[in-house]
């Protein structure tokens, strides 16, 4: 189903150099938070956003969620970071459909315009609302056992 | 009723028939159908976008003919309304990499509320594409991604700060213990 056109293949290959890189980026990534799990207290540092601002940033709980995620916990990686637990399978997606369309030589994937601003929107939407005491337990990072 | 080559080409650059100019209705009589064969001859549509589309691109529109805008070769709803499918309506100017310099400007913000040089670094790199698309003229925001260029440096700034704080945080203090356990009247 995922055709390359009419192109040779080195021009192929030259096509998805990048879109492969991204993914051997982000599977060495994923190797890494498999083996070293972050709920090992320490085991990858402290949080800047906590301990210099006292509040969550979006990407608090976005290793542990990450790391759930590859392990198959989908319970754990919600009470992590829910919106990263949302928006990590869309990426992948995302990735899938870029790198076919590369290889395919067509035009590069564009966005409508109204996707830059929602998740603009939403970030900081989530961001406020995850440091507010009431959603804390719902939006918060789990506190670390 | 659309037969194959009703098709719109891809907006290409270069390619003749991506927006070409079509002869007026007026000159169209069958016999200076464009010396590309029509596969279905007897079609003696004056207008719409069968006449000299795509499968004659060498052939061109006939020299004699007044050149003619592609609006008003819709006189009536075609096969393709204005503005159906991704390209933009029919006389616009054609903008299709617009999108690069919001993306900028929004990592560059979100990199300024918190997502440091995460989202800094991008925006950087992804305003530079930005640029130069305006300058090839396929965008026209080039203020946004100027704007989000620096949001992303600045982001990007913001992390290092973070990160030299961190490290102070927390070797700070070790180091400082370390250099007065020798002076302590406890013993270690």
């Amino acid at each position: 189903m995922l055709s390359t056109g009419t192109a040779p293949p080195s021009q192929v290959l030259r096509r998805g150099a990048v879109p492969f890189a991204v993914a051997a980026v982000a599977a060495a990534g994923a190797a890494v938070l498999v083996v070293r799990s972050p709920y090992t207290p320490l085991s990858y540092g402290l949080c800047p956003s906590v301990l210099l601002l006292g509040v969550s940033c979006p990407g608090c709980g976005g290793l542990r969620a990450t790391h759930d995620l590859l392990t198959g916990d989908l319970a754990g990686a919600w009470l992590a970071n829910p919106l990263w637990t949302l928006t990590a399978p869309l990426l992948v997606a995302v990735w899938g459909v870029w790198t076919a369309r590369r290889l395919r030589g067509g035009p590069p994937l564009t966005t409508p315009s109204w996707v830059p601003w929602t998740v603009l929107v939403v970030v900081v939407a989530f961001t406020v609302l995850r440091n507010v005491p009431a959603l804390v337990p719902y939006l918060g990072p789990a506190p670390l056992p | 009723m659309s037969q194959p080559h009703d098709r719109r080409p891809a907006p290409v650059y270069g390619q003749e028939g991506a927006y070409a100019t079509y002869p007026a209705p007026a000159d169209q009589q069958p016999a200076e159908q464009p010396p590309a064969a029509q596969p279905a001859a007897g079609h003696d549509q004056p207008t719409g976008p069968s006449s000299t589309a795509g499968p004659s691109p060498a052939a061109g529109p006939s020299p004699t003919a007044a050149p003619y805008p592609i609006a008003a070769a819709y006189p009536t709803a075609g096969p393709y309304p204005p503005g159906v499918g991704p390209y933009p309506p029919v006389g616009a100017p054609y903008r299709p990499r617009n999108d690069l310099a919001v993306w900028s400007l929004v990592l560059g913000l979100l990199g300024v509320l918190g997502c440091v040089f995460f989202t800094g670094v991008p925006a950087v790199v992804i305003g530079g594409r930005a640029r130069r698309a305006a300058a090839a003229g396929e965008a026209d925001n080039d203020g946004l991604a100027i704007a989000g260029i620096v949001l992303g440096w600045v982001a990007t700034g913001l992390g290092v700060v973070v990160v030299a704080l961190m490290f102070l945080i927390v070797l700070l203090p070790v180091v400082a213990v370390g250099l007065t356990v020798p002076f302590l009247d406890v013993a270690p």
